[in-house]
């Protein structure tokens, strides 16, 4: 009879196994998503390219257009998957994540008085006018949940009702602004909320790497306080844990991720809902496993829904927004009920 | 080892709790009962032991040192709370669930010498079977053994538990509780146990610690302390006199 250790010990050989799984997954949709786009390269030549480039126009079309768009795409859905994962931890809320909260709405009615007003808060911003908007008020609506949380008596579940409050003021506003805006600013906003990919280039490539290393970096030293928050507020204190500071420092570490993110690429919803449960149904909550699986489902799913965003309609490069939900509620569906029926 | 609690005022909003609680100095090696009615302050007063709560006034001494000040990291060190069953649906197994608890308490140790202490606990509470299951699959009494080896795994000094067999069943009750009067008494520590089955601690508990209105009413020998004028006081209920170890019976519970 194998020893309890032992168990415990194949148990977390399976699941690191998990993540060299995921890992791969992401190697395979991330080149998917370099070798698809309107001009025929296939996934061979692009590889060649990678590692010696002799087509000029393959050359241009990998690093300047594909390379950034694919890189932007595995980002973002790290960055995404690991503020919803947090958040879900901090809130003990299953359905908590930056668009349930009202941070996407926040950045999306900063980035709308940009389109409709062409009003900045950073009027020397320039071409990163839309994204810095976004943000800003993406920030301030973590700071005044921030704010609420310290208010006396205030317990977690009321900040969860707090954030769908102002997710639905900051909804109710951003329909003002669609409402008076011109036709032009309109169609600006609209592509915008519906979340792209299409912007991005090395520079944002870059924010984003640095944001989410740090982030990472910073939660990951927290990693068995954060599991122990599940534990509930009392049992995490009892065992040391400084509730109040670590759920709002991982509140703010949150809102700087979602922000930069929905800054740079819009709104994308469902990532940072969804890419949490699929990897704590695969590897539990345990954050060692917890938050790097769901960085990974995160970036997977954003990865391949970049793809199909290319794939739905020839030549037509469509919001990845739309392909999100699309690409990754059937993964979802088919974890459920592979899990339900063991 | 000793516990001395003078003094305590603690206010929970508007309402006033603790109200100058004080008792002699608690000693180690035995079991304690904390009894009182339901909202008298029993899980408060461990909160407050505990520093998860802050009183308003009063000392906490234990071993003579003032426990005020001491970092929230040093004062778990000493003192373990281990709450009323929550219902949580955590996807943890509860050999993680142990391992959690004792990396975050006792982070110098190997992963092997880790191991090796969550298996001694979970062959304790005799739970090695539960070890790879997941809390969230588990039943409510068989979670409040786990919040049980999550305190024990820590070996604190002072061990506070709230109601540790309230979701437990018969064989359960009395197992855990006779596994911990030996644990108790073995290691030395303070350890004080809120209950409502006065069976149970008239034959578990040698001392006891009796909570009206935030204040101790009564503290002493069990035998001699538990008696019908103080469950009147406490909840308005007669006993009726049997022979036990301590003092008073209600039903002849055997351990088969």
């Amino acid at each position: 009879m194998m020893l309890v250790n032992q168990v415990y010990r194949r148990q977390r050989l399976v699941k690191v196994l998990i993540l060299i799984t995921l890992a791969l997954l992401l190697l395979v949709s991330f080149l998917w998503d370099l070798a698809s786009g309107p001009s025929r390269y296939g996934l061979t030549e692009v590889v060649s390219c990678i590692v010696d480039c002799q087509d000029k126009k393959l050359d241009l079309i990998l690093w300047q257009i594909r390379m950034p768009v694919a890189l932007m795409a595995v980002l973002i859905g790290a960055m995404l998957a690991c503020a919803g994962s947090q958040m879900q931890t901090i809130l003990n809320n299953p359905l908590a994540d930056p668009f349930t909260l009202g941070i996407s709405a926040a950045a999306a009615f900063g980035a709308a008085l940009a389109f409709v007003l062409d009003w900045g808060l950073l009027p020397v911003a320039g071409l990163y006018l839309v994204s810095v908007n976004a943000f800003f008020f993406a920030m301030l609506s973590a700071l005044i949940l921030f704010a609420i949380s310290r208010m006396r008596g205030m317990g977690y579940q009321t900040l969860v009702l707090a954030g769908i409050a102002l997710m639905f003021t900051f909804n109710a506003l951003l329909a003002f602004l669609q409402y008076i805006a011109s036709e032009d600013a309109l169609q600006q906003l609209i592509f915008w909320t519906l979340g792209s990919l299409g912007r991005a280039s090395y520079e944002k490539v870059l924010i984003c790497a640095v944001v989410l290393s740090v982030t990472v970096a910073i939660l990951w030293r927290y990693r068995d306080q954060l599991t122990a928050l599940r534990f509930g507020d009392q049992q995490a204190i009892s065992m040391g844990v400084n509730v109040n500071r670590l759920r709002l420092m991982t509140l703010l570490l949150c809102a700087l991720l979602a922000s930069v993110a929905v800054a740079f690429v819009g709104t994308i919803g469902f990532i940072g809902l969804v890419a949490p449960h699929i990897a704590r149904l695969l590897l539990g909550e345990d954050q060692r496993f917890f938050l790097i699986g769901s960085m990974l489902t995160g970036a997977i799913l954003l990865s391949l829904a970049s793809v199909f965003s290319k794939l739905v309609i020839t030549g037509v490069l469509l919001p990845v927004g739309i392909t999100t939900s699309l690409t990754g509620i059937p993964c979802f569906f088919i974890l459920i009920f592979s899990i339900r029926q063991k | 080892m000793s516990l001395r609690l003078s003094e305590l005022h603690f206010y929970y909003g508007d309402n006033k709790v603790l109200d100058g609680f004080d008792c002699e100095a608690i000693k180690g090696g035995l079991l304690t009962a904390l009894i009182g009615a339901n909202g008298t302050g029993k899980s408060s007063l461990f909160r407050v032991i505990a520093g998860i709560s802050k009183v308003k006034k009063g000392y906490i001494h234990l071993n003579g040192q003032d426990l005020s000040l001491l970092t929230l990291g040093q004062r778990v060190a000493s003192v373990c709370y281990v709450p009323q069953l929550s219902e949580s649906q955590i996807r943890l197994s509860v050999f993680e669930a142990l391992m959690l608890a004792l990396s975050l308490n006792k982070s110098g140790l190997s992963q092997q010498i880790k191991e090796h202490k969550v298996e001694e606990v979970l062959c304790l509470l005799n739970i090695s079977s539960l070890a790879n299951q997941l809390l969230c699959h588990l039943s409510g009494g068989q979670k409040q053994l786990v919040a049980l080896g999550q305190g024990l795994i820590r070996d604190p000094k002072v061990l506070l538990l709230d109601e540790p067999t309230s979701a437990l069943d018969l064989e359960h009750q009395l197992r855990i509780l006779s596994l911990l009067s030996k644990y108790v008494r073995v290691n030395k520590m303070i350890c004080i146990i809120a209950i409502h089955d006065l069976n149970l601690v008239s034959r578990f508990f040698p001392q006891l610690i009796a909570l009206k209105q935030g204040k101790c009413i009564a503290q002493g020998v069990t035998k001699t302390t538990l008696n019908s004028a103080l469950s009147e006081q406490l909840f308005a209920v007669k006993l009726d006199k049997h022979n036990s170890d301590y003092g008073y019976d209600l039903l002849d519970a055997q351990l088969l």
